[in-house]
């Protein structure tokens, strides 16, 4: 078993060391950018009359440097990395060994597929995990320099449910690596078909929030359900979309374990 | 036993073609997958124009946005931008460091070119490529604008997308670049990811932002604030310094190339 581990850590730590790098990038990027932000904010709501009604979000964003952290990071763009990296890490195994003629040399190891399957996605749960706590790691110690409060207990229960509903596109990311074929067209494909309705219903739906207004589509918005209201706690968790996400998660899973039973390398 | 070595400089064309159409072979799905990208975004963001543009006015009476200043900051200077980016990038992966991961350079080491020719081939078949997902919005926003009862002129999406696919150029030569110095299927893609989202963060800093190459692709510094319309002349110094790093990359990459050993 460790060394399946080792085998699926050293195909995915390249890609997840640069995934470490981008969260520094982006955590460093919005927290620095803070204090500037809220000057901006402060001067926009005394100079323009109008702000209020088309931003209603602006003095809660002054006020709370919690509310700031969950609508860049966990609302945008951390978990847009996140999830990006889980379905990067998810690629690879049996189907993309094929393409490279090393498919043989791992179905000769005297272990079942399943077993072979279940060993790399654990390591790259594991990655997951790892990036997020590192992100809000890092997150809570740039914060502490530049002197700002925040509530940690927060930012966990908010990583906590970002990994915990996210882990959707670990199993949808593998399933996608198996099913499409080609020298990264998986990866265009994926993005096509499933990152492009992420990003515009995600886009879509904080706007039509704003403007105080609710429709169908937000069914579909997998980022609020990743991302949760600001402030968490057992009544405000998005409990349906996250029995949603685990049961496609479950079905998805098994979609990716019988295609690996059934295909022919 | 003789054996014929096909090494006869006298039929360049045909061998050229060759390569092209090996090129186009290995890229033409990522090509037409890029293409839909840029198709859906571009129908997306004009069907849902009317309403999106009711709704916006509603809320600002006084000052209406027009459907051009839209179709600018909507497409050219985001989602289209955006989902252009993506597809050149993938466009310019794979090539020889690739293949030698699978195993299959030493084939396309026999053939009898330099190379240098089969980075130049694979080159221009990604500029082509990347070129025409550029430039079919500008076919494309004018004739579905029509469709929902709007106008928009084939010259400004003409310019636009011009603009864009020219100083969009970096992107794809950066794709070759990190093609020739990683072999992994994943590892130029993710170093790809690092330095996009490098520079959208770092073309956010108001200190950095007057260097943006997006604000560049989206010809933002020549156009009327209003309207959003291209008013004054394209960025040529801007537009010249972009193939001049596009140049000095590719030469970067065939000279990785050439000393590597495969």
């Amino acid at each position: 078993m460790k060394m399946l581990l080792l085998k699926a850590w050293t195909e995915t730590r390249v890609r997840f060391f640069s995934s470490l790098l981008a969260a520094t990038v982006v955590c460093l990027y919005h927290i620095t950018q803070h204090a500037w932000l809220v000057t901006l904010w402060k001067q926009t709501l005394t100079t323009d009359p109008k702000a209020l009604t088309h931003f209603p979000w602006m003095p809660l964003g002054i006020s709370s440097y919690d509310w700031y952290l969950w609508h860049y990071l966990f609302d945008n763009y951390l978990q847009q990395l996140w999830v990006l990296f889980a379905v990067l890490f998810a690629f690879g195994g049996l189907a993309r060994e094929k393409l490279n003629g090393t498919a043989p040399f791992s179905l000769g190891l005297p272990i079942s597929r399943r077993r072979w399957l279940l060993s790399r996605l654990l390591v790259v749960l594991i990655e997951s995990i790892a990036l997020a706590v590192f992100a809000i790691g890092f997150t809570a110690i740039a914060s502490i320099a530049i002197h700002q409060s925040f509530s940690m207990a927060e930012l966990i229960l908010h990583t906590v449910l970002m990994v915990a509903t996210g882990i959707f596109f670990i199993a949808l990311g593998n399933l996608c690596s198996a099913l499409f074929p080609g020298e990264y067209l998986a990866i265009i494909l994926t993005l096509l078909l499933f990152g492009t309705p992420y990003l515009i219903v995600q886009t879509y739906e904080q706007h039509m929030r704003v403007l105080g207004r609710g429709d169908w589509l937000r069914n579909f918005d997998l980022a609020h359900i990743m991302a949760g209201p600001w402030q968490l706690t057992w009544a405000t968790l998005p409990w349906l979309g996250m029995a949603f996400l685990w049961t496609m998660t479950a079905l998805l899973l098994i979609a990716s374990i019988k295609h690996g039973d059934r295909i022919d390398y | 036993m003789e054996t014929a070595l096909t090494t006869n400089a006298s039929q360049p064309a045909p061998l050229r073609h060759a390569l092209l159409w090996k090129a186009w072979r290995e890229s033409r799905a990522r090509f037409f997958s890029a293409l839909a990208l840029v198709i859906l975004v571009v129908s997306y963001a004009i069907f849902i124009s009317s309403d999106w543009l009711d709704r916006y006015n509603s809320f600002h009476p006084t000052e209406p946005l027009p459907y051009s200043a839209f179709i600018w900051s909507g497409l050219f200077n985001w989602l289209l931008q955006a989902a252009w980016i993506l597809g050149a990038f993938v466009l310019g992966l794979g090539g020889l460091r690739r293949e030698g991961a699978t195993g299959s350079a030493l084939f396309t080491l026999a053939l009898p070119v330099s190379r240098t020719s089969l980075l130049y081939a694979r080159g221009a078949t990604a500029i082509a490529e990347s070129m025409l997902l550029a430039l079919t919005p500008a076919l494309l926003i004018p004739l579905l604008s029509r469709l929902t009862g709007h106008t928009y002129p084939f010259s400004q999406a003409f310019f636009f997308s011009l603009c864009m696919g020219l100083a969009g150029m970096v992107f794809l030569t950066v794709s070759l670049l990190l093609s020739s110095l990683f072999e992994g299927e994943f590892t130029a893609p993710v170093a790809g990811i690092l330095i996009v989202g490098s520079v959208f963060l770092g073309s956010k800093q108001w200190q950095l932002h007057k260097w943006s190459i997006l604000d560049l692709m989206s010809a933002a510094g020549a156009i009327d604030p209003s309207t959003q319309y291209l008013r004054g002349p394209l960025p040529l110094l801007g537009l010249s310094l972009c193939t001049l790093a596009s140049l000095s990359m590719l030469f970067v990459s065939i000279a990785i190339l050439r000393r590597r050993d495969f």
